[in-house]
């Protein structure tokens, strides 16, 4: 009665007293219990929703990526550095999320720091797909990504420095909305790249990632980057009927593979069907994006994650895993005396460039389209094979991530092996509400939402 | 710039020790060849003119961002919370070993 139902539709439930808000929990738990071993997507389970805080979420459980600082609930981060950490405080977003009556399900897993686009790094073991189970769901929010397509969360939250929520999103066959840098709060998220990290919904569809974003978005004094800007009403906003422009550029669909590539332009063809324009536009190659990100990532890394003493708390450095000791000397080696302007400097010298270059392709245009990925996931062990993988892998994402900008990710189908396919648009800031518009009308269009489910019904 | 770079094992050791990490043999090895590769990638920046561009420091346009006088402070721990997951505390405090 349950499986494959929206937050929306768990929520019309609750409310007209079909179910009751502990048998949805009891609901994903069971199913937790079921089936995380075969797919490692928690790290942490709660046995009962304790939360009866009355709002537009109450009684619906969540699946919350583990470097969300969660009063009194284990945070690791995926790393042995913070194996028994338990937070005394609780980040903005999940507090907003309290606030709004959901329950945490659990903590899922993630790349250690979120340093991977695989969950391979995490201390705990990869997350697989639910879709193959040898293959990744991708990462770094591949926990959250998983239990959302297996259905072992209605919906949960991600965090992206570069893509960690729309290539998970896309290859686990999922929707995955990142927002505008300064949207929404970071404030006890454990950090990565402070000048990128932006959390934001995962969800079975667009309606519930509106949901969602609209309880976590806003203003928060404890994080000083965060916007002013007042928050719009997304999910109205969503639903108004709306033409855009859309921006193709030759950049974005460079080194695709067919499959994907032929979704992307069935894709442009549906929205031509729904009354959108296209033009071409020519952006600055995401191969520069790569290098920037490298650096100015790496970087505020190894200033991040020197803060671990194991004197406060966690464990001593000496439980750091490779990615993270190999991110850390990248870091320290661009901001040494001799390399700082030659990398670091040059980097964010090139960052405003990239920046600028988005500017004016906004002025032509609503929306860039692309996918989060050029490929669909790939097996388990893989990423290893190749150390600046996963750079490449992410470089559709990188550009935007880096200039700040909005993006989401939607499946359109799925490839010639079954696994899913992700269209993504990107907008200008904080034009949320139009990215989530486009991507409403297209889901009405198509019924992905059927593609979705076939996925959560079909892992057993 | 154009020269490939390499990273000698004294440089990954230097590096390490900025970096306050411990490497084992495999980890040293493995980055001198990892982190020159990863060097030699980045330097793509240079084909792209830069002169009298500001760099970005942040996308957000805030500047200066402070509390208000007078603001409450409702996200202070407790000594006892702040101390709470300290592997050696002693009467709430931090314990360290002796700098001088």
């Amino acid at each position: 009665m349950l499986l494959g139902k929206t937050v929306k539709e768990l929520k019309e439930m609750i409310d007209k007293k079909e179910v009751t808000a502990e048998e949805v929990f009891s609901f994903f738990h069971e199913r937790i219990e079921k089936y995380n071993k075969t797919l490692n997507a928690y790290l942490t389970v709660q046995q009962k929703g304790t939360n009866t805080a009355p709002g537009v979420l109450s009684g619906i459980p969540l699946a919350i990526k583990d470097n969300f600082c969660t009063t009194g609930v284990r945070t690791t981060a995926s790393s042995k550095v913070l194996d028994d950490f338990i937070p005394q405080y609780e980040s903005t977003v999940t507090g907003h999320l309290k606030d709004a009556g959901y329950e945490l399900l659990g903590k899922t897993n993630m790349d250690a720091w979120a340093h991977g686009s695989s969950t391979e790094t995490s201390d705990y073991g990869a997350t697989k797909n639910p879709w193959d189970i040898t293959r990744s769901p991708g990462g770094s929010s591949g926990g959250t990504a998983a239990a959302v397509s297996a259905y072992l969360a209605p919906a949960g939250l991600g965090s992206e420095t570069a893509g960690s929520i729309r290539q998970p999103a896309s290859w686990s066959g999922v929707v995955g909305l990142k927002p505008t840098y300064g949207r929404v709060s970071r404030y006890g998220v454990i950090a990565m790249g402070s000048s990128l990290d932006c959390p934001g919904p995962i969800t079975l569809s667009v309606e519930d990632a509106a949901t969602i974003f609209q309880t976590i978005a806003g203003n928060d004094p404890f994080d000083a980057t965060s916007s002013p800007l007042p928050t719009e009403d997304y999910v109205k906003g969503m639903k108004e009927k709306k033409t855009y422009t859309i921006g193709i550029a030759e950049e974005y669909f460079e080194g695709l593979d067919d499959d994907v590539k032929n979704a992307l332009d069935t894709s442009i063809k549906i929205f031509e069907k729904l009354g959108f324009k296209t033009k071409k536009v020519s952006l600055l190659s995401p191969q520069y994006s790569i290098s920037v990100y490298t650096i100015i990532q790496r970087a505020e890394v190894s200033s991040n994650l020197a803060r671990y003493d194991g004197i406060r708390y966690g464990n001593p450095r000496t439980h750091f895993g490779s990615e993270a000791k190999r991110r850390s000397m990248l870091g320290t080696y661009t901001l040494s005396y001799g390399y700082y302007d030659a990398f670091y400097k040059k980097a964010q010298k090139v960052r405003t460039l990239i920046i600028n270059d988005f500017k004016r392709a906004f002025k032509e245009v609503d929306f860039i389209i692309g996918t989060p990925s050029p490929i669909t996931a790939i097996k388990l062990g893989d990423f290893e094979k190749y150390p600046f993988f996963g750079e490449l892998m992410d470089k559709f994402n990188e550009p935007g991530a880096m200039a700040g900008i909005p993006g989401i990710n939607v499946p359109v189908g799925l490839d010639r092996n079954g696994l899913p396919i992700g269209m993504q648009l990107m907008a200008n800031y904080f034009r949320e509400t139009d990215l989530l518009n486009a991507a409403y009308q297209f889901e009405q269009e198509t019924d992905f939402m059927g593609v979705i489910k076939k996925g959560v019904l079909n892992f057993k | 710039m154009s020269d490939k770079i390499k990273l000698s094992k004294e440089e990954v050791l230097h590096l390490a020790k900025l970096a306050g990490l411990t490497l084992t043999e495999a980890e040293i090895e493995k980055n001198s060849a990892q982190l020159a590769e990863t060097i030699d990638y980045i330097q793509n920046l240079d084909e792209l003119k830069t002169e009298g561009v500001a760099p970005t420091n942040s996308v957000v346009d805030l500047s200066n961002v402070t509390f208000e006088d007078g603001t409450k402070n409702t996200r202070g721990l407790t000594q006892v919370e702040a101390t709470a997951n300290g592997k050696n505390v002693k009467e709430n405090a931090f314990a360290v070993d002796r700098m001088m």
